[in-house]
């Protein structure tokens, strides 16, 4: 039944999407400018910049009528809805579900990195602190008082049981807290160059894991040489915290989703509504004047500052607003595994959420969440799969003739899963020197990263030319 | 603070020193920070352990004097050769074509570079801190009331003899000059007919080379190492950097010393419960001095080049 509404909902937004396209012409225009394309690339360019400049078209076609992208969007956002009724594979929507955690985090660090050009290095930090604000504000882990509860009511209840805020409660307090962190990291770098950014969220990165697991139930602090003091048991130190509530059960009409048992169903939902409003939010946020501002600092931060920008407050903004989407990504993972340790939250983490950001495309959100997917599943699966693939494919031929057999035994037990590491770097490295505007870019970005072609130096100054004498 | 603490933390802030200089060179010339640069510290020590081991039997048997210092000795050209060539390859790969590319296309460069040189080495060595040979017979001398071990010995006159060095070549030499002038004007030293690309590429190599002889005196006193242990190395280095005056190679010096120190330091409070905390204790420096004098201890406020 289910099935049958997306299904519609689809077939609905397909036949429109063609009617409108049919209707404003896409296919004439798009005939023309494929025509062109693959006539002038033609003698240098060669198959590969036929088809990216083919591409290049069919997104400036379709670009040039909003409706079409909006369609275009209801279409993915159908689809995204629907994942999880057409696969019945728990273990599948469970993955989609961290997924969707990632790519949380990497629309939060492209504020920072993307939109004002800072680079965060110890991202995780956020993540980690919002992951325990859920883990201290809502479990058994502090009890208050000796006899039941002394605070019981919708949002919070408070007792021997524990301190129980409520999931819902919980996002503006995660959002808060990371971002009172973020400000207080930021800070100390207001007045230097944006890579002394890097180095010092780096540190903070180390440290927050460190502090976390420093100030458990056996820890304690020294007060000078021989005299120490115990610490109370705030983080529990190296031990997880367990058993962090799940949300309430949400019914409403025909939606009823229970967070307690372990289908990962509604969480996909969860988190497919909050990806949805954090989209909104991102998209309104680079149109407005502090989003403008962000670009500015990002591009030439001196003139930004003669332009009356204040540097000082778009910067703290982009850190803190960053780092509040980063504490609301902790606390859907910690409430989603259950439980939080200090060693979830290292520099790795940190590193795996840069790359989705450089892969997708610093800056551009739909490269990003394009990005945050790809690395999340590489994370997370593909690169298993890919590995143990390889393995049993190299071991068929090992015992083949000298260098094929060679490769076989490479390939045999070539250790793809354990170098994860190591493909982020290659990543990393090869999108920087070979395509720095990332898989989607940013128009604006893209511009700005390889010198423009002589077309776009004539459209530019074509437009100039307009502007000043009204002529066309 | 006894004197023990104070020699442990001299010693260690000599290696911090020496590893500051690689970063502290790269970013007065490039105003790039090398984040590979603590991974080629690690590589070195690496390459120098089957160098160690080819000349010195580690069967037991006691090494000579002799035999020692031709050991470390050899260890230290190789590393340093290795490590030199690693680094020159990295800036001619990675690092050159981005010059002029934004601010932060380097930068994330250099961690991918990072990234990959970590992992290619726990490939290599496995995950598990790696034992360092034994290059030298433990012997130690008591000096007003304090013990110290020629391996405490060995480590800061290796250091100050490279130091030393160091400051000789960019001060007195006219290959130095050039660098310096690369560093103060990149535009304006290749009018006057430096040829900026060589000059850059010898900043990695001396850089490199330093952190690979550097990485031998490591070895040697700490006596095991991991395929990570250049990542918080170059860390509090880069602190020691920042401490001294970022660009400013005398500065790295004094950097490198006073992190040491304090480590050494923070370590030995309430009775080991400092170990716990010294990593926080460094990082607070690296903030403090961010807030308070961004310049450093020996830097001059000069204004941001346009």
């Amino acid at each position: 039944m289910t099935r049958l509404v997306f299904l519609v909902l689809a077939l609905v937004i397909a036949v429109v999407w063609v009617a409108r396209a049919v209707q404003v012409g896409v296919n004439r225009r798009l005939a023309g400018r494929l025509a062109a394309v693959w006539r002038t690339t033609g003698s240098a360019g060669g198959l590969l910049h036929k088809l990216a400049g083919s591409l290049r078209a069919v997104r400036e076609v379709l670009g040039e009528d909003p409706w079409l992208s909006r369609l275009l969007l209801l279409l993915v956002l159908d689809v995204a809805v629907a994942y999880p009724v057409f696969d019945s594979s728990d273990v599948r929507v469970g993955t989609a579900d961290q997924a969707e955690v990632f790519v949380l985090l990497a629309l939060g660090l492209n504020i920072v990195v993307g939109f004002a050009g800072l680079l965060d290095l110890g991202y995780a930090a956020f993540f980690a602190i919002g992951a325990y604000t859920a883990a201290l504000l809502a479990s058994t882990h502090f009890s208050v008082g000796k006899h039941g509860s002394i605070v019981s009511n919708l949002l919070l209840s408070v007792g021997n049981g524990g301190i129980h805020f409520n999931f819902f409660a919980l996002i503006p307090l995660a959002a808060l807290v990371a971002a009172f962190f973020g400000i207080l990291f930021g800070a100390p770098t207001l007045r230097l160059r944006g890579d002394y950014l890097a180095i010092v969220t780096l540190g903070f990165g180390e440290i927050v894991p460190k502090v976390v697991s420093n100030l458990g139930a056996s820890n304690s602090l020294f007060l000078g040489r021989g005299n120490t003091l115990p610490v109370p048991n705030i983080t529990n130190g190296v031990n997880n915290i367990v058993g962090i509530d799940k949300p309430p059960d949400v019914h409403i009409g025909p939606i009823h989703w229970t967070f307690q048992t372990n289908d990962p169903r509604p969480w996909y939902f969860l988190g497919v509504i909050i990806i949805v409003i954090s989209i909104v939010m991102i998209t309104r946020l680079r149109g407005s004047r502090l989003g403008r501002c962000w670009v500015a600092i990002r591009e030439d931060e001196i003139a930004a500052a003669h332009a009356g920008v204040n540097i000082t407050g778009a910067r703290l903004t982009a850190f803190a607003l960053g780092a509040a989407f980063s504490g609301f990504g902790g606390l859907l993972y910690a409430t989603q595994l259950g439980t939080v340790s200090y060693d979830l939250f290292t520099f790795s983490v940190s590193v795996t959420i840069l790359v989705m950001v450089i892969l997708g495309g610093i800056g551009s959100v739909p490269g990003v969440i394009i990005g945050g997917i790809i690395v999340s599943y590489l994370n997370q699966s593909w690169l298993t799969t890919l590995s143990a693939w390889l393995n049993t494919q190299g071991g068929s031929f090992d015992h083949a003739w000298g260098p094929i057999g060679a490769l076989g035994a490479w390939l045999h037990t070539v250790p793809l899963a354990t170098a994860k590491p190591m493909i982020f770097g290659i990543i990393l490295v090869l999108m920087m020197l070979l395509r720095p505007q990332g898989l989607i870019p940013e128009r604006r970005r893209a511009r700005e990263f390889r010198p423009e072609t002589e077309q776009e130096a004539q459209e530019e100054l074509e437009e100039l030319y307009t502007l000043r004498t009204g002529e066309i | 603070m006894t004197l023990d603490v104070l020699i442990s933390g001299v010693v260690l802030g000599s290696l911090y020193a020496i590893v500051a200089l690689g970063y502290t060179m790269v970013y007065g010339i490039i105003e790039l920070i090398n984040f590979a640069h603590g991974d080629v510290f690690t590589l070195g020590a690496f390459i120098s352990i089957p160098v160690i081991q080819a000349i010195i039997s580690q069967n037991g048997s006691t090494p000579t004097l002799g035999q020692s210092i031709f050991a470390i000795g050899a260890a230290m050209v190789v590393a340093a050769l290795c490590c030199a060539v690693v680094g020159v390859v990295i800036e001619r790969v990675a690092y050159r074509r981005l010059r002029n590319a934004p601010r932060l296309a380097p930068l994330i460069t250099a961690i991918g570079v990072s990234l990959i040189m970590e992992n290619a080495m726990a490939q290599w060595q496995g995950g598990l801190p790696v034992f360092y040979p034994t290059a030298l017979q433990p012997s130690s001398y008591t000096i007003l009331g304090t013990t110290l071990t020629n391996t405490q010995i060995l480590v800061i006159l290796g250091a100050l003899a490279m130091m030393l060095g160091l400051d000789m070549f960019v001060n007195r030499t006219t290959i130095g000059k050039a660098m310096r002038a690369v560093a103060q004007d990149r535009e304006a030293a290749s009018m006057m007919g430096i040829n900026v690309n060589f000059i850059i590429s010898l900043t990695f190599f001396v850089g490199s080379a330093l952190a690979g002889a550097g990485a031998v005196l490591y070895g040697i006193d700490l006596g095991s190492l991991g395929y990570d242990s250049g990542f918080t190395l170059g860390l509090f280095a880069f602190t020691a950097a920042v401490l001294g005056g970022i660009g400013n190679i005398r500065g790295a010096m004094i950097g490198g010393l006073i992190i040491g120190i304090l480590q050494e330091y923070v370590s030995g409070l309430g009775n080991g419960v400092g170990t716990e905390w010294y990593d926080t204790a460094i990082f607070s420096v690296l903030v403090l001095i961010l807030v308070f004098r961004p310049s450093g201890i020996l830097g001059t406020n000069t204004a941001e080049k346009v």
